[in-house]
């Protein structure tokens, strides 16, 4: 199980100087088996930045996206495997009770927001409604709704050799008067609960949050406090805010560090890092 | 303990913050939640008694006609929800676990979601007043 994470930034994709550190594109992660599985977790516009070492091992790829907000799917119209005919690739996303994936999608993949509409891909492509619990290759993946505006979805990747859970865009405070609850009355708790790598929205500051609560996201304390709950062994805050620098970033990072007591590790999320369970 | 589903705990949330009375039972009828407002009619506190199974709600909540007979699952809400996930009210009675008989109206509406179905049911109760 490999892990590369491909972006890293909430909200909007940015770029200069002061991003360069953690990266300016829009969340997206790959995860390969060594089996040649491939699932990437999210189409931020990171997942223009997917690297195919050998195109002629991988014929079969599986996009899981949480939620369709134009951060998370903005990079679908420039993924090189959609126009390759040789190609097949399964969506895999939420769809409302009145209306299929393929409809929500198109809202994007169409004039005038796009030139390409979906239906014209190249590639051998399956569009399905998120499932409970899948078998993908050697992944065995929970999909489940999480704490966010709109559906949204958070996933659980488990192999033999380690497990990871993926909660990009997700507000488990909401409406708690006290943070964290019971873990069965936390969002996103079965999903998180001991894994080996949790990625984690993080995007605000405490300061930031208090006029920003019910938008969907967290701060690091309560990515903290989340990680702490379930027992996860490394917490990676995920979803920076665009605002934030790389200098920014370190600063919210060691103050987190240092006014929480840690029994996890904890990383900033960053552009190009990689995990290997093997 | 596993999780509950976000529907409830979103449920639970809004219920946290009005001052409406609810309860919520999940797909068996067991009590998971009620709120501050749902306590002052059915008489416990939520916080010391914890979730409650159907069979131990019901020897604490009596529900019953003005006349005090017991009454059937059939002709209550919640029960009706439960059976047809469709959304029930009637007016009715209930005894407490403090013997106090309060005459309440019950709402009862289905907790569906897309993938599993049922799941539960929410429940607006109020106490009739005159």
């Amino acid at each position: 199980m490999i892990i590369t994470l491909l972006g890293t930034r909430g909200s909007l994709a940015c770029s200069g100087a002061e991003w360069m550190k953690y990266g300016g594109n829009t969340s997206c992660v790959a995860v390969q088996g060594i089996d040649g599985t491939m699932l990437i977790l999210d189409a931020g516009t990171g997942i223009r930045r997917l690297a195919f070492p050998d195109t002629n091992k991988i014929k079969r790829i599986d996009i899981l996206l949480t939620h369709l907000h134009l951060d998370h799917i903005q990079g679908l119209g420039f993924f090189d495997p959609l126009y390759d005919p040789t190609m097949e690739v399964h969506i895999h996303g939420p769809a409302s009770s009145t209306r299929h994936l393929h409809s929500l999608l198109s809202r994007y993949l169409s004039p005038p927001l796009f030139p390409v509409r979906l239906n014209d891909l190249p590639c051998k492509l399956y569009l399905h409604r998120i499932f409970k619990e899948v078998q993908i290759g050697e992944f065995h993946v929970i999909g489940q709704m999480i704490c966010h505006p709109g559906l949204t979805y958070g996933y659980r990747v488990s192999s033999q050799k380690g497990s990871i859970a993926y909660l990009p865009d997700h507000e488990p405070a909401l409406g708690a008067t006290v943070f964290p609850q019971e873990p069965e009355w936390t969002s996103g708790y079965d999903l998180a609960r001991g894994v080996d790598l949790l990625f984690h929205d993080a995007q605000y500051t405490n300061a930031e949050y208090e006029t920003r609560i019910g938008w969907g996201h967290s701060t690091i304390d309560q990515a903290i406090a989340f990680a702490k709950l379930t027992k996860a062994k490394t917490l990676i805050t995920f979803h920076h805010d665009p605002s934030h620098t790389d200098e920014n970033l370190d600063k919210i990072l060691s103050h987190a560090i240092a006014s929480n007591q840690m029994p996890l590790k904890i990383i900033a999320g960053r552009e190009d890092e990689v995990f290997k369970f093997l | 303990m596993a999780q509950k589903s976000i529907e409830f705990i979103l449920f639970r949330q809004f219920a946290s913050y009005i001052s409406s009375a609810i309860f919520i039972v999940d797909v068996s009828n067991n009590l998971v939640f009620c709120n501050e407002a749902a306590e002052r009619i059915l008489g416990f506190r939520f916080s010391e008694t914890g979730e409650m199974s159907k069979n131990e709600w019901l020897t604490i909540l009596v529900p019953q006609d003005e006349k005090g007979t017991i009454l059937e699952e059939e002709k209550i809400p919640l029960f009706i929800t439960h059976k047809t996930h469709r959304i029930a009210h009637d007016q009715l009675y209930i005894r407490n676990i403090h013997n106090e008989i309060k005459h309440i109206e019950m709402v009862s509406f289905p907790i569906i979601d897309e993938i599993t179905g049922y799941l539960g049911s929410g429940i607006f109760i109020q106490e009739v007043k005159g």
